[in-house]
């Protein structure tokens, strides 16, 4: 049997080959059945931690899963990271309970407070979302060097450019007094290389990203519109008249664009088309400046309620749904679409942005 | 959205901070408690249709949201007559700090009806404020009829920036065209969890997401809705859903005949584009060959492998990966 100290020793972060960590967001009622149920029984040992599992993942790695965070499991390993990729795909794209977890991009930009960040790279890809005369239609840059982000925030400084800048991937280094020095190069979605001394500095760091990326999907589910059955002692008291009546909470989530729609109708085609990344079904009603679309989510496969404007979103998320359907549109219209939208709601922009005072005027 | 529901939504996105249509009630503390709350006092119900709660001031404001322009005088003086304590209780509304507890009565109707609105409450005796709702703003009128602080935070009217938010994008009374784009959405719900069937009950539920705020007769005529809006969609698509009406085992439901989730992964995204009118599929690029290999680029060949679009429609890989 193994134990959680041992990790050091099974994922190590000093060797010849980076310590790689794959997150899953999962709902699972059941983890351990959860576990057996996409890897196999046979393929699936116990540890003697009980949140902590080993994992033969044929023709592509072992993975160490953790599980210490319920609805975020860290799957580390340092088999070769394609094949683990792949394998890790192939049980997100055949569920509707999992998802990878889809990293806004001033989470990579704020990654850590004492990081430094010594490469970069924005991959903003607007060729279906925005319009062919757009002064930054495309926009792919990687830089290696000392506070490498400087770049990416001159860039957003200007005012044609900033909305095509996104960050996809980022490269810290970060030097902790008692853990030691560490690399890490993170993914928007969650896909995290490490190298240097203390494989405990790597796992802070993962759950660090998970932790702050976990408030923000909370802060998006605590607006969620929900109807409740008024109490029964209301009810018993009118059995004998035809009425209903509910609580209410939530509200509808906005976002705001930093540039126009260019196309209202082909937009929508595009983003309703069921396609990656945003994997939306939807048949929009487009009427003159506005589009509304009974939308759903094909990744877990729930219904979400969208309103179009020329350079605004409006999105109801229902009671029960999850709110990482809205963080993955969130990242996707970041490198799609618009690097610099910006969610309405004070409380959510400072989630997505990590900054305060960063909420539009109404 | 239909007119008729213009009003009860505008007084929603007023009261709900989203930060897209200016928000005075809820900047000046009121909150959205619960929805057709019905009332009984002294022997009758009243039914209110939004109840606002401002715990800091201990204000309740019972709307009724008029989708005509004809004020009922009766249906008026039972709600002027409410009390605070029955509006909590009827609600359901938890009160957070001990302060005394007042409430007030606001009607909420289309601008082009406000005129017959004001006279019907002149000519009941009512004394109550009106919020004219149009296309462009909110107004009050007749403030001096409402509680000091209603007026002051409608003082000046609310000029929509956006539309207004459709809460309750349809009811009852709806027509039938209303029910198809969400049970259609449900249904490629259902698909897409490969659900093998979806009752019509759960249909409904699941369509009209603020179902349990009607009462029985409505609910009736919103599952009929659903109904005719589930068989219009199975017509539609023979081959992939069914209606099946209810026997002794089985409720009545839409049974899932085929689902693009048992295609092959690369025709998923087409297979949903197929259903209920095709869609053209364009060009879509290929991945390019990754390249060199280093920590930077490490994960670049399974992000590619992680995030890839589907076959005809490559990824965007930098050609840096392994």
């Amino acid at each position: 049997m193994t134990s959680r100290s041992d990790l050091s020793i099974k994922v190590p972060v000093d060797g010849s080959v980076p310590a790689k960590a794959f997150v899953l967001e999962v709902h699972a009622d059941d983890p351990d059945a959860y576990l057996f149920e996409i890897a196999g029984r046979g393929n699936v040992r116990d540890t003697d931690d009980a949140f902590l599992s080993r994992v033969f993942a044929p023709s592509a790695a072992e993975f160490w899963v953790d599980r210490l965070q319920p609805r975020f499991w860290v799957f580390h390993t340092t088999g070769p990271s394609a094949p683990a990729a792949a394998w890790l795909k192939d049980r997100v794209e055949s569920r509707r309970d999992t998802d990878w977890m889809w990293l806004p991009s001033a989470h990579l930009r704020y990654i850590a407070p004492d990081a430094q960040p010594r490469r970069v790279r924005t991959e903003f890809d607007g060729q279906r979302l925005v319009g062919s005369d757009d002064a930054a239609r495309d926009l792919k840059v990687q830089l290696s060097g000392s506070h490498a982000e400087r770049l990416l925030d001159r860039i957003t400084d200007l005012p044609d450019y900033r909305s095509a800048v996104s960050f996809s991937n980022i490269e810290v280094d970060l030097n902790d007094p008692d853990l030691g020095s560490l690399r890490e190069s993170v993914r928007r979605w969650g896909a995290f290389a490490a190298h240097g001394e203390q494989f405990t500095h790597h796992a802070l760091f993962v759950q660090m990203v998970i932790g702050r990326y976990a408030r923000l999907v909370e802060s998006i589910e605590a607006l969620s519109l929900r109807f409740d059955p008024l109490n029964e002692e209301n009810a018993a008291a009118l059995k004998d008249t035809d009425t209903g009546g509910a609580s209410f909470a939530g509200m509808p989530i906005g976002i705001r664009f930093s540039r126009p729609v260019p196309d209202l109708p082909a937009f929508c085609e595009e983003l309703f088309s069921s396609r990656a990344p945003f994997r939306l079904w939807g048949q929009p009603v487009i009427t003159q400046d506005e589009a509304l679309v009974e939308a759903v989510d094909l990744h877990v496969g729930q219904r979400i309620r969208i309103e179009l404007g020329n350079d605004w979103m409006r999105v109801y998320l229902y009671a029960g749904s999850c709110g990482n359907t809205i963080a993955r549109l969130i990242s996707n219209l970041q490198t799609r679409f618009d690097g610099a939208l910006a969610l309405t709601h004070p409380d959510l922009q400072v989630a997505v942005s990590l900054k305060p005072d960063t909420a539009p005027a109404r | 959205m239909e007119s008729r529901l213009i009003p009860v939504n505008a007084i929603l996105d007023l009261a709900l901070a989203d930060g897209l249509n200016p928000a005075p009630l809820a900047d000046a503390g009121w909150a959205v408690a619960a929805l057709e709350v019905p009332v009984r006092a002294s022997g009758q119900t009243v039914v209110c249709d939004v109840v606002l709660f401002n715990p800091q001031a201990g204000h309740l404001l019972a709307v009724e949201a008029k989708s005509g322009a004809n004020l009922e005088p009766e249906q008026g003086r039972r709600l002027a007559a409410l009390t605070p304590d029955l509006l909590v209780i009827g609600g359901g509304i938890t009160v957070p700090e001990p302060v005394p507890l007042r409430c007030g009565v606001l009607y909420a109707c289309l601008a082009e009806n406000a005129d017959r609105i004001c006279l019907g409450a002149d000519e009941a005796g009512l004394r109550v404020p009106v919020l004219a709702v149009s296309g462009s703003d909110a107004r009050l009128l007749r403030p001096q009829a409402g509680d000091p602080l209603l007026s002051a935070a409608l003082s000046s009217p609310a000029v929509w920036t956006h539309p207004i938010a459709r809460v309750v994008p349809f009811d009852h009374e709806s027509p039938a065209e209303a029910f198809d784009e969400p049970v259609r959405a449900e249904l490629i719900s259902a698909m897409a969890r490969q659900r093998p069937s979806i009752t019509i009950r759960a249909l409904t539920e699941q369509a009209v997401r603020h179902f349990p705020i009607y009462g029985r007769a409505a609910q009736g005529r919103l599952l009929r809705g659903v109904r005719d809006a589930a068989r219009r969609a199975a017509e539609a698509e023979p081959e992939r859903f069914r209606y099946e009406r209810s026997t002794g085992a089985t409720e009545e439901r839409v049974a899932v005949l085929r689902s693009p989730e048992t295609f092959d992964r690369r025709g998923r995204t087409q297979g949903y584009q197929a259903v209920w009118g095709s869609r053209a599929s364009r060009a879509r690029r290929r991945a390019e060959i990754p390249g060199q290999m280093d920590l930077f680029s490490e994960l670049d060949e399974a992000e590619r492998v992680a995030t890839e679009e589907e076959s005809d429609n490559g990824s965007e890989g930098d050609g840096d990966a392994q």
